[in-house]
């Protein structure tokens, strides 16, 4: 019995010893090394990278830093950052708010999808980069063109993911409501969302991400501010250290965009958290 | 003789209106009576029309002719009298424990009750359907068991007094079968309701049932049906009775006759 007990505190000891090695706090914490790791390599690489080359062609992430601090110094960046921020969310809000809807009335009625659906296949087969042009001969310069181009890019996965999840609502569940005597309102509240709430997210996370494409060749085709417009003004000067920065700063921006909304996803569809990994 | 609860009259059911092409109607001439706490069994091969009958019971699916009376009145659906158990359980996977047995409530209240007091209802008819502790749940964390329990749960939260319930019991092992059938007595003793149960299963029929309804198919229609003159409460040990055997044996041989029609 003794020495049961001084095998088990003997035992214990070792455990606890090995914790605290080097190896295994990394092999028990991975996730929270992989980040910085990551990140770290992606410098390092970076910077490698940069030796071979002169400053135009690949500039080192300290000159890029070095003109991000000059950028921001001269005020620019809240002038360009949300310039491109409020095309891409509002051209996101504006595809959601007619996307979502739309699918809806589709999903539920084959007879229209059949006449729409040519429409909208055709309109998606356009190059946005091509349309561009001719939504900035017609709303100009400023921010509304932008806008509608975002839009048009967000557009489509919304509706199709969006049309897929209203449909795919389990006819067993609507006899269910039925029996429980429910009406078409509590249906829609009830049933039609949450069942597709997991589908819709996945069109609108695939829309934000293309909504900041579209704000950016909205950009190219006819702007004044803007990350998109920093880039191409930067080509002109064959200032490329500010081109990463416009660059870096559109990859935050869709980042952020795409966390929030995977934010608000993990709020909205809390039965999908733990299921598979 | 009382006035039966369950009143199925001369009920056909078509679904096409075209008699040239006519299939064989899904319903053809069903006369049921279900009386005050009774447990009555439908049995009968897939697709005579078991599971269609508690639809049109339920009353979201209007006979083509014929009439249905549920306490005297035509049925309605969401009639908060009535509670139904459908197979699979069908508890809504974005909806907790909790939230899919006050379903009910909350479309019957539509928004005009506290969410707290529905809660506590709620609680209760999870009490009576022994699934106390899994109220935080979703769905895809219970067993099969435990989701035919909460399914029980939510017929029986607008405390109904019938409950219809379809192949509950199907998609379960043997020993979750019958500890949920042993559950089901047990509330059936308690609460005195009137239940109606679709089963394919003939032993389960006998075993919970004073009556075993058996249908036929092509067009569905009732070939005959069986008394099982055991006493309530019933337990295991009835399974091994000569009485119970015969039962088994009648309703076998009614359904074998329908076979032989063919």
């Amino acid at each position: 019995m003794i020495n049961m007990e001084c095998w088990n505190r003997e035992n214990r000891r070792t455990r606890t010893w090995r914790l605290t090695g080097f190896g295994a706090l990394i092999r028990e914490n991975y996730e929270y090394f992989s980040l910085p790791l990551g990140l770290f390599l992606f410098l390092f690489i970076w910077k490698t990278a940069s030796g071979f080359y002169p400053s135009f062609i690949l500039p080192s992430p300290g000159e890029v830093w070095g003109r991000w601090q000059e950028f921001y110094r001269q005020r620019l960046f809240f002038h360009h950052f949300s310039a491109t921020f409020l095309e891409a969310f509002g051209g996101f809000c504006l595809a959601a708010a007619i996307a979502l809807p739309l699918s809806y009335v589709l999903a539920g009625n084959p007879f229209l999808e059949k006449i729409f659906t040519p429409y909208i296949v055709g309109m998606q087969a356009v190059p946005i980069i091509a349309l561009a042009p001719l939504l900035v001969i017609w709303f100009g310069f400023g921010i509304t063109s932008k806008v509608l181009v975002a839009a048009l890019a967000a557009f489509f996965p919304i509706l199709t993911n969006g049309v897929v999840g209203f449909r795919e609502t389990d006819p067993r569940f609507r006899e269910m409501m039925a029996i429980m005597g429910a009406g078409r309102k509590t249906i829609f509240w009830k049933l039609e969302i949450p069942s597709a709430l997991p589908v819709l997210f996945g069109g609108l996370k695939m829309g934000m991400t293309l909504s900041v494409i579209g704000a950016v060749v909205g950009e190219f085709a006819g702007a004044g501010r803007g990350l998109g417009y920093l880039v191409n003004s930067a080509r002109g000067n064959f200032d490329t250290p500010l081109i990463f920065v416009a660059l870096l700063l559109l990859a935050l921006l869709g980042i952020g965009f795409y966390l929030f909304l995977s934010g608000f996803e993990y709020l909205a569809v809390p039965w999908k958290r733990r299921q598979k990994g | 003789m009382p006035a039966p609860v369950i009143d199925v009259k001369e009920v056909t059911l078509s679904f096409n209106s075209e008699p040239a092409r006519a299939t064989p109607p899904e319903l053809a001439g069903v006369n049921m009576q279900i009386y005050e706490g009774e447990i009555v069994s439908l049995v009968g091969p897939s697709g005579c029309g078991k599971s269609t009958l508690l639809r049109l019971i339920c009353g979201v699916l209007p006979p083509t002719k014929g009439r249905i009376k549920v306490y005297g009145k035509k049925a309605v659906p969401g009639w908060s009298g009535l509670g139904f158990v459908p197979q699979d359980a069908l508890l809504f996977p974005w909806r907790t424990v909790l939230a899919n047995v006050r379903l009910p409530l909350e479309i019957k209240a539509g928004g005009k009750k506290r969410l707290e007091e529905l809660n506590e209802k709620a609680r209760e008819a999870l009490r009576l359907a022994n699934l106390e502790g899994a109220e935080e749940k979703y769905p895809h964390q219970l067993s099969g068991g435990m989701k035919q329990r909460a399914a029980l749960a939510r017929g029986l939260v607008t405390g109904s007094r019938i409950l219809l319930l379809d192949e509950p019991f199907a998609a379960l092992d043997d020993i979750t079968r019958t500890q949920l059938q042993l559950e089901l007595l047990n509330l059936h003793s308690r609460m005195g309701s009137t239940i109606l149960l679709v089963t394919h299963n003939i032993f389960e029929a006998v075993f919970l049932s004073g009556r075993v309804v058996v249908m036929g198919e092509k067009p569905g229609r009732i070939l005959g049906e069986v008394k099982v003159d055991l006493d309530y409460p019933r337990d295991l040990r009835i399974m091994g009775t000569p009485e119970f055997g015969r039962k088994v044996g009648e309703v076998q041989a009614l359904l074998e006759k329908a076979w032989g029609d063919d």
